[in-house]
């Protein structure tokens, strides 16, 4: 059984009160079990003034973080806000650990860093949380949670792309111990009796614009051509880009039709060479593309549908919750709706964390009913345990 | 600054506290400001790209309308209620209609029930019924007078049900397509197509008959002519009329396949008799072409079939023909197959491989067209009108079967035709004996009469086969059976050629040919001599050459190899073509004979394919293996050099008479016993002589069974099932009133083979004059005065 439990502080300059007001609310003296670690997450600038090195050198175990954009928990929510989370149980038992940059030797890198996480544990993971870094280059999302699957044999990864509030996602930190890395995939493995339920919501089909854009020429996750034109061109004809300039088009989900028939979200991350753009998993050359129409209705539909799973699970005793930067961009200057939503379902029924995700992983159930891990975008997720 | 306290101190802390509280201000300011940049993007995007959707939206939606608007096919949208939505320009038009919003929401059934013409075959129901939607697409034809004008036309009515999301039906489209043209040309076709075919059948008739007179007198005036340049205009005749009569053939049954008048003649045949007539005239056709022609027929088929023959014999014959016609060498197989389908119903399949010019991929489509030829540059010297396998595939699809192929160019092609038939009786067939249908006159490329043979062996059932094989040359045969005999009648008589056996007792062939070629004149020196040899050896050819032999034919004698001796020893002034001789009577009655370790069909094959031969030869071999057995016995006791040359020359003679009667498995332990002899391993024979004799005996006692059961069997058919006779000629008078040509020849062919009295040959005869002549009346008299002489 884990324990979890949720602070918060938005002191960002005055390091001592900010530890002081995170621990206070912890309680751990008489909460704390014989296993815990901790996860944070946090606006970027809590990183700068030394706050959160502050609160992980203070907590009595390992933790992991990353930036966000905004964050809740019950009782708190918002942008400049950092969220401490404490995983807590005397049967269940937990590791932390950092990999090494991954922007080379990625398989062999998260490798080393499951080995890491499995040697400080009497047993293989049941689960596995990750924190990973946004690198937006053309190792796309996928590779690395194929990268940890391959790994841990198949193990729920269950976790996030680190963000920021910033559009053009600089100043993106994942965390270890309270040292920031801008290209570490941070995890942390449990092990023992624990049976988490994951909840990733959907785009409805008659969201989906039915008109199809064929990719006709793309390498990996970075797409050249669409219809036979640049990707760029194309994108400013009909008007998702203008004067190659793509920021927005995060609230445009791309759909794509695999060759297995499902289909998987990709956002478009940046324009290379002037002409192609950037995905943020891979896009098979000759693939069907659909646009998704996603408003505010869609955001609290779907966000509605997690939660009424949520509601129905009642051995929930905790939750860890994210969603994709994408939705609140769609919210606009109502960028508080989803968090209300979630804190008017969740906030005296169960400790949660909510935090915003460049990227969600989150593992879902294939045509066999096997739990099967997988990267997503412009969903909420959680695992509830 | 720590230098400062009292007021000054408070005053530098309210300043670190606002700098601290417009940093934190500023650092607020920073994240609503990005937030606002985010915000603005996103809505920016959005709004543009929702902007350019709506255009689009827009130009998607004017194409829609231009396209209904311009449709000449009328199209019609009903909601869930079967009330119109939505129908096209054309419809409007066409009922005099000025405005939609006048049918807007009317139901169609209401609106559309007064054009229908109620005699149409299958009406849906949301024409007949307000408010009710057919659920499943469909396609009909139906005839509605659009406008009330007076005029009915065709119309295809495609419905397709439209789905909303949840799967339930929302609506339905209907899209009229105005087929009367269509119909009208489609009709007239059809008209026109059934009056040729009528008119082709009736001619059938009157084609047919003075074809066949052509082709009868041809054949007539062939036996009487005795010029050989006027025979060979005759035979160009007869030849061009059987091509003309064929061609008139297809298009007649092509007409009737296009008519649909294809009528099957459905009745009991016997399974054995088809393959016979089959694989005979695949055999003709094969002519001197360098092609081995294998078959392998599933002696499981059932015996009696009920189906058309005539027709399987057909396909049958026009596949196997165009494997002949389109191989030049290498090899034809045949193949017979069967499957039970249910209770009384076989399938038959038969493939026929060959390794001829093959089908290039790209002409595969047009192979069972009508009138199509393929590969042409290749085929341009065959004949064919190309409606035989169009024919024969349509044939098989009338059996419930069908022709399909696959080949490859210049490789070969394999051809696969599948028909059902009803199973009159489930009694196989039995293996089916290639021998029946070899035809010595098939193998026979000229006859040489007055070239006289002297054959010379000790074994008297070989002498026999050798006469059997030399008899279709037509030569005067004279035989010896031993040395002694056959220098004295060389001596005596002046021969053309003799065939010598090699191992004799007594005076063996080597010395034979020494002491004839010793005999003064020129003439003894120059005599053609033929070892015959079962020692098929190496060396064994430079051996007999120096020893006063000529050439050399190994035993058992293949006929390929004894006309390549006949071609090579006499001159081509003395040869001629062969006529064509009567089947012999007796060839087609041993089709399901078994006698345990005898290949029955190599030994018919052997005696020359007559069956009355091989029962002869089968009754020598019993006296003359008895003769030997015992000398074997004998000689063995003695056990000196002179009885082991004598033990030598028995074995040897008894193992080429068992392989001319086809027990392989006695031939090669005679073999075996003979080499024993000549390594002089006393000890070997010894051991197997015994045996050897014990299954001598067996083979005997085998074949004396057999001859005994096989004379009582022809005597009781006899008297069993009727006079055979009276059978065929009744089956022929049937034939005769329907005038069935090609059912009319191959009764007369069986007629043939079950009638030997002089007298009814005569008959015979002059009933075949009748058909070849087209006289089919007067046949049909010919043949009931025939069976009324039963009953006398």
């Amino acid at each position: 059984m884990i324990r979890m439990l949720t602070a918060y502080t938005r002191e960002l300059d005055d390091v001592d009160a900010a530890v002081a007001e995170v621990l206070g609310q912890l309680n751990l003296e008489e909460k704390l079990l014989k296993n815990s670690v901790g996860i944070m997450t946090f606006y970027g600038d809590f990183l700068e003034t030394g706050v959160v090195k502050a609160i992980s050198d203070a907590l009595p175990c390992d933790s992991i973080g990353g930036t966000t954009s905004n964050a809740s928990l019950p009782g708190a929510m918002g942008a400049l806000i950092l969220t401490l989370t404490v995983l807590t149980s005397d049967d269940v038992s937990f590791k932390a650990a950092v990999s090494a940059p991954l922007d080379t030797h990625l398989d062999s890198r998260i490798r080393d860093l499951y080995e890491d996480v499995v040697s400080g544990l009497l047993e293989a993971p049941s689960l596995l949380l990750a924190i990973a870094p946004f690198m937006a280059t053309d190792c796309g999302d996928d590779e690395i949670i194929d990268a940890l699957d391959a790994a841990s044999g198949g193990a729920s990864i269950f976790g996030t792309f680190a963000i920021t509030h910033k559009i053009d996602f600089s100043g993106v930190y994942t965390c270890f111990n309270g040292k920031p890395y801008s290209d570490a995939l941070a995890l942390v493995g449990i092990a023992g009796d624990i049976a988490p339920q994951f909840y990733v919501s959907t785009i409805a089909e008659n969201r989906i614009i039915t008109q199809k854009i064929v990719i006709t020429e793309s390498s990996k996750n970075c797409v050249m051509k669409i219809n036979g034109i640049d990707a760029v061109k194309h994108l400013e004809a009909i008007g998702l880009i203008e004067g190659g300039n793509i920021e927005g088009i995060n609230a445009i989900p791309f759909v794509l039709t695999m060759p297995d028939g499902s289909c998987v979200t990709r956002v478009a991350q940046k324009v290379v060479d002037r002409r192609g753009i950037l995905f943020s998993g891979a896009m098979p050359q000759g693939s069907n593309v659909r646009l998704a129409n996603c408003d505010e209705a869609f955001v609290s539909e779907s966000t509605g549908q997690v939660l009424s799973s949520l509601a129905a699970n009642h051995d929930a005793r905790n939750m860890l919750c994210f969603s994709c930067i994408g939705r609140k961009w769609i919210l606009g200057v109502k960028g508080d709706n989803e968090m209300r939503q979630v804190a008017k379902r969740l906030d005296s029924v169960v400790p949660y964390m909510l935090a915003y995700s460049g990227g969600e992983f989150c593992p879902v159930k294939n045509a066999r009913g096997e739990l099967v891990n997988h990267c997503h975008h412009f969903t909420f997720i959680a695992c509830a345990f | 600054m720590d230098e400062f306290t009292g007021p000054a101190e408070e005053a530098w802390e309210q300043v670190a506290a606002l700098n601290l509280q417009i940093k934190k201000l500023k650092r607020e300011l920073d994240m609503v400001k990005n937030t606002f940049v985010l915000a603005e993007a996103s809505h920016r995007t959005r709004a543009r790209y929702y902007s350019m959707l709506e255009l689009e939206k827009s130009r998607q939606e004017g194409y829609l309308d231009m396209l209904l608007k311009n449709s000449v096919d009328i199209i019609v949208l009903l909601n869930d209620d079967a009330r119109f939505v939505y129908c096209s320009e054309a419809f409007l038009q066409l009922a005099g209609i000025s405005n939609f919003e006048i049918i807007n929401g009317l139901s169609f059934a209401d609106v559309f029930g007064p054009y229908l013409d109620m005699s149409s075959k299958e009406i849906p129901k949301v024409f007949l019924t307000p408010g009710v939607i057919d659920e499943n697409a469909m396609q009909i034809d139906v005839r509605l007078d659009i406008g009330n004008r007076g005029e009915f036309r065709h119309y295809s009515a495609h419905l397709t049900p439209m789905s909303a999301a949840s799967g339930e039906i929302s609506g339905l489209m209907v899209l009229l397509h105005d087929t009367t043209e269509i119909t009208r040309n489609r009709d007239m076709a059809e008209n026109a197509n059934r009056a040729k075919s009528r008119f082709l059948a009736a001619m059938s008739h009157e084609i047919r008959t003075p074809m066949n007179a052509i082709i009868g007198m041809s054949e007539l005036a062939q036996r009487e002519y005795g010029n050989p340049e006027g025979l060979e205009y005759i035979s160009g005749i007869k030849t061009a009329g059987a091509n003309l009569l064929s061609i008139i053939n297809d298009i007649l049954d092509f007409s009737k396949i296009e008519s649909g008048s294809l009528d099957l003649h459905v009745a009991e045949y016997e399974t054995v008799s088809l393959f016979n007539d089959v694989l005979t005239i695949a055999n003709v056709r094969l002519q001197d072409k360098p092609i081995d022609f294998l078959s392998r027929i599933d002696p499981n088929i059932p015996a009696r079939m009920i189906g058309d023959e005539s027709r399987l014999r057909h396909v049958l014959i026009n596949l196997l023909s165009n494997a002949v016609k389109y191989t030049e060498r290498g090899v034809i197989e045949f193949f017979a197959d069967f499957e039970l389908l249910s209770e009384g119903e076989v399938g038959l399949t038969f493939s026929i491989a060959d390794t001829g010019i093959g089908i290039r991929q790209e002409d595969m489509g047009r192979l069972f067209g009508v009138f199509s030829r393929v590969n042409m540059n290749r085929s341009k010297q065959t004949e064919g009108t190309g409606l035989g396998l169009v024919i024969t595939r349509q044939f098989c699809r009338a059996m419930g079967g069908d022709v399909t192929v696959s080949s490859e160019c210049d490789v070969g092609s394999v051809f696969t035709a599948t028909v059902r038939q009803r199973c009159a009786s489930y009694t196989p067939m039995g293996t089916f004996n290639r021998a029946i249908v070899c035809e010595p006159t098939s193998k026979v490329r000229f006859t040489a009469p007055g070239w006289r043979v002297l054959i010379v062996d000790d074994v008297a059932s070989n002498l026999k086969v050798c006469e059997g094989l030399l008899a279709p040359y037509c030569m005067d045969v004279e035989t010896a059976d031993s040395g002694e005999e056959a220098v004295e009648l060389v001596r005596a008589r002046r021969y053309d050629m003799v065939l010598m056996d090699h191992m004799m007792p007594g005076v063996d062939g080597l010395e034979a040919v020494a002491r004839i070629r010793e005999m003064p004149d020129e003439y003894f020196r120059k005599l053609p001599i033929v070892a015959l040899t079962a020692n098929a050896i190496v060396g064994m050819k430079e051996m007999f050459l120096q020893n006063g032999f000529d050439d050399y034919l190994s035993k058992p004698i293949e006929l390929r190899r004894l006309n390549e001796i006949m071609e090579r020893w006499i001159p081509p002034q003395i040869r001629q073509k062969p006529k064509k001789i009567q089947a012999r009577p007796e060839s087609f009655e041993l089709s399901s004979v078994r006698i345990e370790d005898i290949d029955v069909a190599l030994g018919m094959e052997r005696a020359g394919g007559s069956a009355s031969a091989y029962r002869e030869i089968l009754t020598l071999f019993c006296e003359d293996a008895a003769a030997r057995a015992a000398l074997l016995r004998v000689i063995f006791r003695d056990q000196d050099d002179a009885a082991v040359n004598l033990f030598i020359t028995h074995t040897h003679a008894l193992k080429s008479a068992s392989a001319n009667i086809g027990a392989l498995k006695l031939s090669q332990f005679a073999a075996r016993l003979e080499a024993f002899g000549q390594a002089q391993d006393i000890q070997a024979i010894h051991e197997d002589l015994l045996h050897f004799l014990g299954t001598l005996r067996l083979t005997m006692s085998r074949i004396r069974v057999f001859l005994e059961e096989d004379a009582a069997s022809r005597n009781t058919e006899e008297q069993m099932t009727g006079n055979p006779e009276e059978n065929v000629l009744r089956a022929l008078q049937k034939a005769l009133a329907e005038e069935t040509v090609g059912e009319v020849d191959a009764l007369l062919v069986k007629l043939k083979s079950v009638t030997t009295a002089p007298q009814k040959m005569e008959k015979l005869s002059r009933i075949e004059k009748c058909v070849l002549l087209s006289e089919f009346e007067e046949a049909q008299r010919q043949v009931e005065s025939w069976i009324a002489s039963y009953t006398v």
